[in-house]
């Protein structure tokens, strides 16, 4: 695993965490993400692969520390990107933020794009959660850009963190057949 | 982390090529990490369990819980078995999956193995298995197995070692 790039949200915030024009050259990507946002309550994180707004889905499970649930894009109605958690707000205790890890498997191929998430943040009430989430770009591009936003277009607060991670395969430690 | 430190180091891959495959042997794996990680990523011709066998083990061996989501419920199991599956609802199908295991302390002679072992598949569910493989032999094989059909060309297996 290394490091491709890393970026920390400045005093100014941002309305996207953006990560473009990605090497081709790995086999996998790993994004891990701690993020809060500006506004009040809690919102929506989405993910965008290279700029579509199509050919999303997903199923999820999660857990809120009274109640648990499964559900899909298509039933909760957001089909223009993948869910990757909920990112807090200023409602939410002071100084926490909300972690999220992506695995984008074969992310270079020519084969639909699987998005493993998963998600956590703690806060003391009933609004803070674990969350899994199998999502899938249906397109056979190379993924060259991702975006992190939230739903409503909230701004990424400051020290909000996103760290972007290829892994490549390889051999020499063990013998396969 | 410096930039292109690795913190994984790739040990062995396998891609599927034709149509007859059930079975991939990662064996001789290396034992100066401190975990391991195989990621596998595709497809099968049919609907069936993927999953594990370690050092040739197929005595009911491994012990599990899991949690699991398929789109309209979410539920949890505990039991005991012959190998690490995904006895739930992400079973390796005929559309994109990953399927990930992450094999802790596996060189470790003191620890009977915990592998946590995840399920992403966008049209059936998301899994997350915790297993323990009461054995505290290093894992020096690791057998990856479907129980039905075969792996689909292109499905890729690789494994990768976690430094200390």
């Amino acid at each position: 695993m290394e490091l491709i790039a890393t970026t920390t949200v400045g005093a100014g915030g941002a309305l996207s965490i953006d990560f473009t024009s990605i090497p081709q050259s790995y086999t996998d990507l790993t994004l891990v993400v701690a993020a809060r946002h500006t506004s009040s309550n809690s919102d929506f994180g989405i993910l965008q692969i290279n700029g579509t707004t199509t050919n999303y889905s997903f199923r999820y499970l999660i857990g809120d520390g009274s109640s648990t649930g499964s559900n899909t894009s298509s039933n909760i109605g957001l089909t223009n990107s993948i869910w990757i958690g909920n990112i807090l707000g200023t409602s939410s205790t002071s100084n926490t933020f909300s972690n999220f890890r992506l695995y984008l498997p074969n992310y270079a191929g020519s084969a639909n794009k699987i998005v493993s998430i998963e998600s956590v943040n703690e806060n003391n009430t009933t609004t803070a959660h674990q969350f899994f989430n199998a999502g899938l770009w249906s397109n056979t591009a190379a993924i060259t850009s991702l975006s992190i936003k939230t739903y409503n277009d909230w701004t990424f607060a400051q020290y909000s963190t996103a760290s972007l991670y290829g892994i490549l395969k390889g051999s020499g430690g063990a013998t396969v057949s | 982390m410096p930039v292109g430190v690795p913190a994984w180091t790739p040990l062995a891959n396998y891609t599927v090529s034709g149509s007859s495959t059930t079975t991939v042997t990662f064996s001789s794996i290396s034992g100066i990490y401190r975990d391991l990680v195989l990621v596998v990523a595709g497809s099968n011709s049919s609907t069936t369990y993927l999953g594990l066998r370690l050092n040739s083990d197929t005595g009911f061996n491994y012990y599990y819980n899991w949690v699991s989501g398929n789109g309209s419920s979410a539920s949890s199991n505990q039991n005991s078995t012959n190998g690490i599956y995904f006895l739930s609802n992400a079973q390796i199908g005929t559309t994109q999956g990953l399927y990930k295991f992450e094999l802790f302390d596996y060189a470790d002679s003191n620890k009977h193995k915990t592998i946590f072992a995840k399920a992403d598949k966008a049209d059936a569910a998301t899994d997350s298995f915790v297993y323990r493989w009461n054995q505290t032999s290093a894992i020096t094989s690791i057998q990856a197995v479907v129980l039905g059909g075969n792996l689909v060309a292109g499905t890729t297996l690789c494994l990768y070692g976690v430094s200390a």
